[in-house]
């Protein structure tokens, strides 16, 4: 884990919102913060290297590009199960997130396919595993918030 | 949901859209490497860029931050019951106007499971998030809520379109 100066907290706050489309945009977002095109393009490789930016560049929406999302519930009864079912569950690349939770659906995953016949095969395989109990699938009906965006915490040090 | 407005992307569309899911190259003209490697020329990719940005195909564009390292070290999903469809909606926005609040979607109900409304909140330790819960509880005016805390992360990708 890398310590964060202030200049990449400021950096980090300023790449999250909207990137600018233009043919310099490293020299339009360095102007804004007072720095120099090329200290803000090593600061970026630095962070990019380090993991704190996970990904830089363009989110798309799947819906617009003619895909098919939705988020799937599993209930495995036996704790002991769910290591097996979560790396199975792993396999599938229309996996994008899979978290294991503290309920009695235990499983929880977001599913991205190019159709809805390739979402229900899934769904199908998961449900057909011995030790799941429940598949429940929960397609969003509204969307209300979908963008995560993170300011840097200052106030607080982190020990590991 | 699949509801993409009848928009239509070519085998060039689909191939620049495979480049800019990767990370942009960082060099002072990411636009113009991305042009090179397509054998198009940066007014066209910039062009493009701009017109997916416009429609929607591109819903963000800028950096995603491992939110863990940013000091970020709790996250919950809390899911609520809400029954009537005029107040889901209200409080779907009402929620999601919470800077904590990264996600808010409305889901279908099944067997003994009546919450509907699924917000994904994050925050800096449990007690921030137990906070937060406590405040949406009373924004929601008490309805029914269950809180369902990640214990461990087993995937976590971004989707590759058009790769198949």
């Amino acid at each position: 884990m890398i310590t964060l100066d202030p200049l990449d907290n400021s950096i980090l706050a300023a790449i999250q919102d909207e990137f600018p489309v233009c043919r310099r945009p490293f020299r339009d977002i360095a102007g804004n913060l007072g720095v120099d095109e090329k200290v803000l393009i090593e600061k970026l490789h630095r962070l990019r290297e380090h993991g704190v930016i996970r990904r830089f560049g363009a989110v798309f929406d799947s819906r617009k590009l003619g895909y098919f999302s939705t988020l799937v519930a599993v209930r495995i009864p036996n704790r002991d199960d769910l290591p097996a079912v979560a790396r199975s569950v792993n396999q599938y690349p229309e996996v994008t997130h899979n978290y294991q939770r503290n309920d009695r659906f235990n499983l929880w995953f977001t599913l991205i396919a190019s159709g809805t016949e390739r979402i229900e095969k899934i769904l199908a395989r998961v449900a057909a595993l011995d030790s799941v109990a429940q598949v429940q699938n929960l397609p969003a009906q509204e969307l209300y918030k979908i963008r995560a965006r993170f300011k840097p915490l200052e106030r607080k040090k982190r020990e590991d | 949901m699949a509801e993409n407005g009848g928009l239509i992307f070519s085998e060039t569309d689909r191939a620049l859209i495979r480049i800019l899911q990767e990370d942009l190259p960082l060099v002072p003209e990411p636009y113009a490497e991305i042009a090179g490697r397509l054998g198009m020329t940066e007014e066209e990719v910039l062009a493009r860029v701009r017109r997916w940005r416009t429609q929607g195909v591109i819903r963000r564009f800028g950096a995603s931050v491992r939110h863990r390292q940013m000091g970020y070290k709790a996250n919950c999903m809390v899911v609520w019951r809400v029954d009537d469809p005029g107040e889901q909606r209200r409080l779907g926005k009402l929620f999601a106007a919470l800077p904590q609040v990264t996600h808010c979607y409305l889901r279908p109900t099944f067997k003994d499971w009546p919450y509907n409304l699924y917000t994904m909140i994050h925050g800096a330790d449990r007690a921030e998030i137990e906070e937060l819960i406590a405040e949406m509880s009373q924004v929601s005016g008490g309805r029914e809520y269950r809180t369902v805390f990640s214990i461990k992360e087993w995937k976590k990708t971004s989707m590759k379109y058009f790769s198949e």
